[in-house]
């Protein structure tokens, strides 16, 4: 197991590729121990024949069919009618679109990515501080993991054996309340600086009602997939096939933004995307073969109960531990290689897996803002063309609005718990 | 040496036009199969037994294709905070690195999936009977694309001087 660590470790730091990294590793690993290589191919092959992960590439497609279809602009648009009369507006409409597209796409990058293009220019135009602005989408971006459908929650719940649908829905109040923190820096922001950002939408009702029937179609999404999944009308990856059916009917026929011949070059896209995201869980599976093998998970249960027995301080461990990590490590490879060890000792101390799947989602989706390698601040600031440097340090607020209700989902699991448990029964 | 950097050239560019064809063709193969389970129970109240399999399959072959071209549009992530303010010639020490380490590791893995054949050639799938080698061919086929293409990358990575603008612009 020393050899893994060594060799994995030294790879990621000379930057080699995870993919080549953990694939190295767990290899030298199989060879060195004389263990035939036909389990290298044999597991790689086994991580990938997989219908639940298929809802990966499909996420990853409806996720682009939303940002170039017309979709995001009409969730803004609503957005802007919605809260664009108060003070900061612009501040405000990007925390409520990131939120919205949260619940339209599984990853953070992408929610990012759209709000930040389509919000920036107007931001610039009326002075606003640009480092804090792109800090705070990065921050709701950073909600896309969080709040259904979420591409790592479907991985998480395929590597921990967990139910997708029950951590769809314990994703959402969490998210929701980590939206309403933000929105409150976003204020506190516009109100301390407030002659620049006294510039509003006047309130009007028509322009909300009208914005919500051309963003009706969009909404609809969301009502689907978690509708569909939630009522047992179909599985997760089912779900998210119809999701990218009724994003390719808003996209060509509705909105009429996308076009026909332009969805083989987004199907190759998608594809080149979910594959790197795919090779790492396949090259993950001969990692958490050896993971098993060498009976890792008892040892550190017999280790950790050692140290203290109560699930507060293995929970408080747990957070700081894995803040760290998501600050250096991408959160896709950190929930492959952590879960496989983390369930067992979770069960050991009596946490409900599910309440454990979702802090370490909470956690890693943190980890997206921190630097330095926080990948929705990393969007954010490469969009906003400013140094990552002078937008992180604009995170402090929005980094501490989310660690506080990652704190009390931590402490008080019903945040969690209590909707999927609601609506099972 | 021109007349052989050209046919190599044109090789590349067929090879990567065809995996990207059935790249898409696998994709889609998925919605539609996917899409097509869903209807089939809810509208027809008809069963169409094994489309999982089938489109799980083509997931299969879908994903160590594309692990190539993902190669191409530099998707593979790594941590290069590190990387990127090495001097130079350090540069070029740890790219060779990576590359023989990462050649050796898909080598084995290629090796690997020709024993996964041979047993593949008595096995069938469970739902639709469909022989198992079909499966498992995506992956020697796959692996040898991504590491054509890794080696390219890195080989670029280490020997910037060397003339492949020609194949950046089919990159974009």
């Amino acid at each position: 197991m020393t050899v893994v660590a060594i060799a994995f470790f030294t790879l990621i730091i000379l930057g080699a590729p995870i993919v080549f990294a953990m694939g190295v590793s767990s290899t030298m690993a199989i060879v060195s121990e004389g263990v035939p290589i036909a389990i290298v191919s044999q597991r790689m092959f086994g991580g990938l024949n997989s219908f639940t992960i298929m809802a990966i590439p499909f996420f990853v497609f409806s996720g682009l069919i939303m940002e170039h279809g017309g979709i995001a602009r009409r969730i803004i648009d609503f957005a802007t009618a919605l809260v664009g009369w108060i003070r900061g507006s612009l501040l405000l409409v990007s925390v409520v679109s990131g939120t919205g597209l949260a619940a339209i796409s599984g990853s953070g990058s992408a929610d990012t990515a759209a709000t930040s293009s389509l919000m920036l220019p107007e931001m610039r135009r009326r002075k606003y501080n640009i480092d804090f602005a792109a800090a705070l989408m990065a921050a709701a971006g950073s909600l896309g993991p969080i709040i259904p459908p979420s591409i790592m929650m479907v991985i998480l719940a395929s590597v921990g054996n967990l139910s997708v649908g029950d951590m769809f829905l314990g994703g959402i109040l969490p998210g929701l309340l980590m939206a309403v923190g933000l929105l409150i820096v976003g204020y506190a922001h516009a109100r301390y600086h407030s002659s620049t950002y006294s510039e509003v939408t006047k309130f009007s009702l028509r322009r909300l009602g009208l914005s919500f029937l051309k963003a009706g179609p969009a909404f609809m999404m969301p009502i689907i997939i978690i509708g569909g999944i939630v009522g047992g009308i179909f599985t997760p990856t089912e779900a998210a096939a119809v999701a990218v059916a009724a994003g390719l009917i808003i996209g060509l026929f509705v909105y009429r933004e996308l076009k026909i011949c332009n969805i083989p070059r987004l199907i190759l896209r998608a594809a080149s995307i979910s594959a790197s995201v795919m090779m790492i869980i396949a090259t993950a599976s001969i990692f958490s073969w050896l993971i098993a093998r060498e009976n890792v998970p008892s040892e550190l249960v017999s280790f950790l109960q050692g140290i203290s027995d109560s699930p507060w301080v293995f929970l408080a461990f747990l957070n700081v531990g894995l803040l760290m990590i998501g600050m250096v490590m991408e959160s896709i490879s950190a929930i492959l290689i952590l879960i496989p060890v983390l369930m067992p000792v979770a069960e050991s101390y009596g946490i409900d897996p599910l309440h454990l799947g979702v802090v370490v989602i909470l956690n890693l989706s943190i980890g997206m803002i921190t630097p330095p390698y926080g990948i929705t601040l990393f969007v954010a600031s490469s969009i906003a063309q400013r140094p990552i440097t002078r937008v992180a340090a604009k995170v402090l607020f929005p980094l501490l609005v989310m660690i506080a209700v990652l704190i009390l989902a931590t402490y008080v699991p019903s945040v969690v718990t209590g909707l999927p448990t609601l609506l099972s029964d | 040496m021109q007349v052989t950097l050209w046919v190599a050239g044109q090789l590349l560019k067929s090879i990567r036009a065809v995996v990207a064809m059935m790249v898409v063709i696998f994709f889609s193969y998925m919605i539609v199969a996917v899409l097509a389970q869903v209807f089939g129970r809810y509208i027809f109240n008809y069963s169409i037994a094994g489309v999982s399999e089938t489109a799980t399959f083509a997931q299969i072959w879908m994903v160590f294709l594309a692990a190539g071209l993902a190669t191409r549009e530099k998707l593979h992530v790594g941590v290069d905070i590190l990387y990127a303010v090495l001097p130079r010639p350090l540069q070029r020490v740890v790219a060779v690195l990576i590359l023989v380490a990462g050649t050796w590791f898909l080598g084995l893995a290629f090796i690997g999936s020709w024993r996964l054949i041979q047993v593949g050639m008595m096995q069938t799938s469970p739902a639709l009977q469909i022989p198992m080698w079909l499966a498992y061919l995506s992956f020697p086929i796959g692996i040898f694309y991504f590491a054509l293409e890794f080696c390219i990358s890195y080989i670029r990575k280490i020997w910037v001087s060397i003339d492949i603008s020609e194949n950046e612009e089919t990159a974009k």
